[in-house]
């Protein structure tokens, strides 16, 4: 048999259908409440439903029940969960099969902190372990960005902390973001805006040290002028900002430049 | 026999300071002084004793510690910084034993002194509540990740504890031990986790399968057979033999 990923034929469950809350107390582990509506789908009514919760270095499974009667457990405190990310997955077994099927599917991650004052602060890049066959990175634009980074790899979240990663790849990732927000959605920047990711990666941007010229919708209108902001006002200045290629060298040959 | 104590953030600091010494070989052994001392331990419960003990394997020691364990009563007491602390400087000559030559190779710190719950990466290498962690998930089952002395950290601990959804799945575990465990000779199969990835060993299976899998296959409702009948016909090496 040719094994592919999704050689059983699982469907997705839109994430629109999932919703999480997270409920922090203080000096308590964190719980969540989920909602879950597939009235739109057509499963099997004794299909199981399970929520699995993760983070880097801990899981834990909560059962919900069946299609046909959907029950909530009395204990959703996520005891275990160590890291401020934490990754819902939604499944739905066929438990008459005696493989234990999955029918669907949905990922989608929760940020345990909480939602700051200042709006303008938010986590702008939440990191995502995902297989991704023999890619080492990609970033996921559903709702918002994501840096989904291959769960196969060992210490992966070391390498991501590297110079050599943020050197290499988080200039690529700041173009591509900015490539989608502004050329791909063509994505108007409403300066006071705080709800949209885009208007929040924009401000980020435009905030880093040593900028020479923050985004202006009319003064960069065409996709010539929107690239030419990108490629050499922001990619340069977040390489500046960060000190990427002094950080590259010394690890690379123990030089300072 | 002892009471069962626990460092405070002094004694943490002092034990800290004892393996920077051994590391520089300026100290060999840990004191009464260390371990005993009011003023930087406590009694966890003054009803359960310890013995001390030269463990010779993962297992014996995670046996050992996690029936103590659940006797007392402490706060999060699989994540307790001063319990697991006192308990790798108590048992020290098993988690750091001496060479033939009286000296001891001292590890990374995490390895005696229990990392934050929140530094993942080195939260399960301490060498005894990781261990005994697994012991409490998977009890005798447990036996193909606690081969091994309490100071190597071995293939399949290696392997299995950095992930989460595989170390807390009974039926992966028991799909482990019915793939490369030798029942006979009490020890993982031979050529069952070469470094290299190579057909049916261990890396091929955790890597590749068990991420293929579960991507199609609620691996948590599954019996260790049931996940054996998914693999392909590189691993009947190990299954039958």
């Amino acid at each position: 048999m040719i094994r592919r990923f999704n050689y059983t034929g699982r469907k997705k469950i839109d994430r629109d259908k999932i919703k999480i809350q997270l409920n922090k107390n203080e000096g308590l582990y964190t719980s969540f409440d989920a909602q879950i509506n597939l009235e739109d789908y057509n499963f099997p009514g004794n299909t199981a439903i399970y929520m699995e919760a993760r983070d880097k270095s801990s899981y834990m499974r909560f059962p919900f029940g069946s299609i046909s009667k959907q029950t909530v457990p009395d204990n959703r405190i996520l005891s275990e969960i160590q890291s401020e990310l934490v990754s819902f997955r939604i499944k739905l077994v066929d438990e008459s099969n005696k493989h234990g099927l999955i029918l669907a599917s949905s990922e989608i991650s929760v940020s345990m902190e909480p939602e700051p004052e200042d709006k303008s602060k938010m986590f702008i890049l939440p990191l995502v372990h995902a297989d991704l066959e023999d890619q080492i990175w990609k970033i996921d634009f559903r709702e918002k960005p994501h840096l989904m980074v291959n769960k196969k790899i060992d210490l992966i979240d070391e390498f991501v902390d590297t110079p050599y990663f943020l050197g290499l790849v988080f200039p690529a990732v700041v173009r591509l973001i900015l490539i989608q927000i502004l050329i791909v959605d063509s994505h108007e920047y409403d300066e006071s805006g705080f709800e949209d990711w885009q208007d929040l990666w924009i401000r980020f941007v435009n905030n880093l040290p040593g900028i020479q010229n923050r985004y202006d919708p009319e003064e960069f209108d065409t996709m010539e002028e929107k690239i030419y902001w990108i490629e050499e006002v922001v990619v340069p200045a977040f390489c500046t900002a960060y000190n990427t290629l002094k950080k590259v060298v010394e690890v690379f040959n123990g030089d300072e430049i | 026999m002892t009471e069962i104590r626990a460092f405070t953030d002094i004694g943490i600091e002092k034990f800290r300071k004892y393996l920077s010494e051994m590391k520089s070989s300026e100290r060999i052994i840990i004191d009464d002084e260390l371990l005993f001392d009011d003023n930087i331990t406590y009694v966890v419960s003054a009803e359960v004793e310890i013995k001390p003990s030269m463990f010779y394997s993962k297992m014996e020691a995670a046996e050992y510690l996690f029936e103590i364990i659940q006797k007392i009563n402490i706060e999060e007491k699989f994540y307790n910084i001063g319990l697991w602390s006192w308990l790798a400087a108590y048992y020290f000559d098993s988690v750091c034993p001496q060479t033939v030559q009286g000296q001891r190779k001292i590890g990374n710190e995490y390895r005696y002194i229990l990392a934050k719950k929140r530094e993942y990466r080195r939260f399960h290498r301490h060498l005894l509540a990781g261990p005994v962690r697994i012991y409490a998930y998977h009890g005798s089952n447990a036996k193909i990740l606690l081969y091994g002395p309490l100071d190597k950290f071995g293939d399949f601990s290696e392997q299995i504890t950095s992930r989460p959804d595989v170390v807390t799945n009974k039926g992966l575990i028991n799909a482990l031990n019915i793939l490369y465990w030798d029942e006979e000779n009490e020890r993982p199969k031979r050529g069952a986790a070469p470094n290299k990835k190579k057909p049916g060993t261990l890396r091929r299976f955790v890597v590749d399968m068990v991420g293929q899998f579960d991507m199609n296959y609620d691996l948590y409702s599954m019996s260790g057979k049931e996940i054996l009948n998914l693999l392909p016909s590189e691993f009947d090496k190990f299954k039958f033999n």
